[in-house]
């Protein structure tokens, strides 16, 4: 059987897309990897009765017509002021339309068409972080950005602000799975893609892991740029600038996260941020374990209380500049256990007797979500947040292989909204369909 | 009664000769004031030296004499190298080092040459020439975005694996106080490059020790010099300038003001309080006894910087007011007695201890290219200069690198140029300004 789409990744994005094009009638087939739908959007009982989403507590904002098309219902945790979201919602905007812009066939008619108009997050790229105090900590947390170096004020486009209303984010990737579902894709679990097939100089489908072969008139892949180009591909498949590309792509994992089960509720209700000290990104470039990094306690049982057992609580603790690899070799145990020794104490210290109602810790480093997710080096970003890599020059949702389309983090809409990507390029297939 | 000129300009340093030569030229009775007993021979190398200033004020005829021009670059390590001029003689010098880098080398180098090229006009010539894209295709237009937007590491990292090719080419990213991942640091790579430029042998020099402030003294002309004459307050009323008052209490009254110091420095004078940036780079001179042994070292800019991290590393520990352990730094050999050492990027302040520190980590980076150094040593100078470019500095068009708030009140020093440099071109630049106006 041959399908018209065959998107890599049941994630927020590769479920966007699918749910898109299957509505527009199109037969859409979406492959994931792991054992269940939702990608990141999951939430696991990390120690009998209690329950944490493991890989964030929040996502970037979902834009309003995702959100409707899923019927997710999501809780803001601070809004996102007005100047910043305007920004937002324009490189969105533009974005969205370079998607569902039809391409003038080929390169010629790109290089004679008029300068492009400065990107709507230029003014940022001048900016520090450190000037958004209210906001620092959010846009800190599971990152290595220098909050005093200019441009490091580009997080503040992608801030994980969107919680789910109850559940957890596991609630939100299950909704996303019934909505695509609904609209009439499929969705293969277990089923990892390890090739595109190409024919007669197009994508072609998709070679999965247990030897069988999608067929599909178009591919997305909802992977990172660098595992869409270089992993999905043999060598010579693709033209050296895009493999360039790819290989100059910047990825920037520096999340690590532990949750904590706690016997009775911690003391404090709100999010508390340590900023940590400048030698934290130094450890963060030489591959030590910081001592001291950036770290974004939330008390999440506290808003949402099905997460812990009645009277007990689940708290995440979300560490940033936690580099993916160590300079003396892998995160082995005694690493791990460094990591959030440092984190624990610097917590109760800041808030005393939390280790006394302490019952279980979880730890997550990069290297757990990169396997988990398929993330190159952990980064849930889809690469760094530097403004080389942003303001317009992060890819589109188009390649140079015609047939295959990029609906991840890395492009352009990616940092900008939950499942934004997807969508962008589910537009950009369905306009080229068209043509 | 108090005194009168037309014009005044503050400090004798290359950008205030320029200015005062230029001013005098144009008919203004000028005073140039020097606060020091009789100016000073620049504190580095010739980096970004004015070659149109040289040919007008005809330097070379009145003294000016270089103990060595078109300095290259020399990557200290294991394996040192020489990157010169000819992109041949680079690249097969770093053939040693990796194929990979020498293939890369010209193709670097012919790109910044191209972007020098196009950002040339709008930094140096004047306000007239329109924006720095106007005239260019989108393909251009784009890569240049690009470069704006780049830090220097991603740009060299895309490039380059050598560490210590990285770590060294990563030092002229630093200029002015660019953090090496920032936006801005690619440019600052691009503008180097313009002062390497073919023709521009003399931008990047050595003069003899005197000759330089010599000559500029002699093309004075109708300009006087005046020594031990400090200011200490810019006068200035309803937003335009009126003159100076000297630290003896006397004031001299003008309605054009040239200032070669800094910009915070200047307005502070005007009585504007300004920021002063937390981080600056320091020039080391250390003095030695005549009868030092100089090893054989070519004349050029030996970088000391080992590994690519250190320049990040060296700016997250100045702006928390440490002087990193691993401090990348830069020296010249000046004369057979002076070595001049860049350091940066330090604290903009540092305590007694801290200028210890700073003149013996110089001193003990630079021993194994220089043996006996430290038991020759006669005398430290340190100087700071306290400096955090940013983007827009790089793109602003000169005018705006000139003026000041105050009417009448126009830079001529070293911020005055797009990134820190002994050069002289803001002085003419700001001279035209003034007469024309």
């Amino acid at each position: 059987m041959r399908y018209d789409a065959a998107i890599i990744g049941a994630g927020a994005d590769g479920l966007t897309a699918a749910a898109t094009l299957a509505k527009a009638g199109l037969k859409v087939v979406v492959l994931e990897r792991a054992s269940r739908a939702g990608g990141r959007l999951v939430t696991l009982e990390f120690h009998p009765g209690y329950f944490a989403s493991p890989y964030a507590d929040a996502v970037a904002e979902v834009p309003l017509a995702i959100a409707r098309a899923f019927g997710l219902s999501l809780r803001p945790i601070t809004p996102l002021p007005d100047g910043l979201r305007a920004t937002r919602d324009a490189a969105l905007a533009r974005a969205f339309a370079e998607a569902m812009e039809t391409p003038t066939v080929g390169t010629l008619a790109k290089w004679l068409a008029p300068p492009q108009q400065s990107w709507p997050g230029e003014n940022f790229a001048a900016t520090e972080l450190a000037a958004w105090p209210a906001l620092r900590g959010r846009a800190l947390a599971g990152r290595s950005l220098d909050p005093e170096l200019a441009g490091s004020a580009l997080a503040l486009l992608s801030l994980p602000l969107s919680e789910a209303a109850s559940g957890g984010l596991g609630t939100l990737g299950d909704d996303f799975a019934e909505g695509a579902e609904a609209a009439g894709a499929e969705i293969r679990l277990g089923q990892e893609a390890t090739e595109v097939v190409i024919a007669e100089a197009r994508a072609a489908g998709v070679a999965l892991a247990n030897g069988s072969r999608v067929m599909a008139k178009s591919v997305i892949s909802t992977l990172d740029l660098r595992q869409s180009l270089l992993s999905l591909f043999s060598r010579t498949a693709l033209p050296d600038h895009m493999l360039e590309e790819a290989r100059n792509w910047r990825m920037a994992g520096a999340t690590a996260r532990l949750l904590l089960a706690l016997r009775r509720p911690l003391r404090r209700e709100t999010p508390l941020f340590l900023p940590g000290d400048s030698t934290a990104r130094t450890a963060f470039r030489h591959g030590r374990v910081p001592e001291a990094p950036p770290l974004l306690l939330d008390p999440v049982s506290r808003r949402d209380p099905g997460l812990a057992p009645e009277g007990a609580a689940t708290v995440t603790v979300t560490l940033g500049a936690i580099p993916h690899r160590l300079f003396d070799g892998g995160w082995t145990p005694e690493k791990r256990t460094a990591l959030a020794a440092h984190a624990l104490a610097r917590i109760e210290k800041a808030i005393p007797g939390t280790l006394a109602i302490l019952t279980s810790v979880k730890i997550i480093v990069p290297p757990d979500m990169e396997s988990a997710l398929a993330a190159t080096a952990g980064d849930l970003d889809g690469g760094a947040l530097a403004p080389d890599q942003m303001l317009g020059l992060r890819p589109g949702s188009r390649t140079a292989l015609p047939g295959f389309y990029l609906g991840g983090r890395s492009t352009q809409a990616g940092p900008l909204g939950t499942g934004a990507a997807g969508f962008a390029a589910a537009a950009a297939l369905m306009a080229d369909g068209a043509k | 009664m108090s005194e009168r000129a037309a014009a005044l300009v503050i400090g004798a340093s290359v950008g205030g000769f320029s200015a005062a030569s230029y001013l005098a030229r144009g008919g203004l009775h000028t005073l140039l004031l020097e606060a020091e007993q009789a100016p000073r021979d620049p504190d580095g190398a010739l980096i970004a030296l004015d070659p149109r200033m040289v040919a007008e004020l005809r330097l070379p005829a009145l003294g000016l004499s270089f103990a060595a021009r078109d300095l290259p670059m020399a990557v200290t390590g294991d394996m040192p190298l020489l990157l010169g001029r000819e992109l041949y003689a680079a690249s097969s010098a770093l053939a040693k080092f990796s194929d990979a880098d020498a293939l890369a080398w010209p193709a670097y180098r012919r790109r910044l040459t191209a972007e020098a090229r196009r950002l040339r006009r709008w930094w140096w010539t004047a306000p007239d020439t329109g924006a720095p894209d106007a005239t260019w295709n989108a393909g251009a237009r784009q890569s240049f975005h690009h470069l704006c937007f780049s830090g220097a590491d991603a740009y060299l990292n895309a490039r380059f694996e050598t560490p210590s090719l990285l770590a060294a080419l990563l030092w002229d990213a630093g200029a002015g106080g660019f953090a090496v991942s920032e936006p801005g640091s690619a440019l600052a790579l691009v503008w180097r490059a313009a002062q390497e430029m073919a023709g521009l042998q003399d931008a990047a020099a050595i003069a003899h020790p005197g000759t330089l402030i010599g000559s500029l003294t002699r093309a004075l002309g109708m300009a006087q010099l005046r020594t031990q004459t400090r200011v200490t307050r810019i006068l200035t009323k309803s937003g335009g300038v009126t003159g100076v008052m000297l630290a003896d209490g006397s004031e001299i009254e003008a309605d054009h003001i040239v200032s070669t110091l800094s910009r915070a420095n200047t307005l502070n004078l005007a009585g504007m309080p300004q920021p002063t940036p937390s981080i600056a780079e320091a020039r080391i001179l250390l003095r030695l006894a005549p009868g030092f042994a100089v090893p054989d070292v070519p004349p050029a800019r030996h970088i000391l910087a080992a590994r690519p991290d250190m320049h990040a590393d060296a700016h997250e520990a100045a702006r928390a007011g440490r002087i990193a352990a691993d401090l990348p730094m830069e020296w010249v050999m000046l004369a057979p007695d002076r070595i001049a050492v860049t350091a940066r990027p330090v604290p903009a302040t540092l305590s007694a201890e801290q200028r210890w520190k700073l003149a013996a980590k110089a001193v003990m980076a630079l021993s194994p290219a220089m043996p006996g150094l430290a038991d020759a040593l006669t005398g430290v100078e340190i100087r700071l200069r306290p400096q955090r470019a940013r983007l827009a500095d790089l793109l602003a068009p000169p005018p705006s690198r000139l003026l000041t708030p105050v009417k009448g009140l126009l830079l001529a020093g070293e911020d005055a140029e797009p990134l820190p440099s002994i050069s002289g071109r803001a002085g003419r630049l700001a001279a035209r300004a003034l007469l024309s106006s």
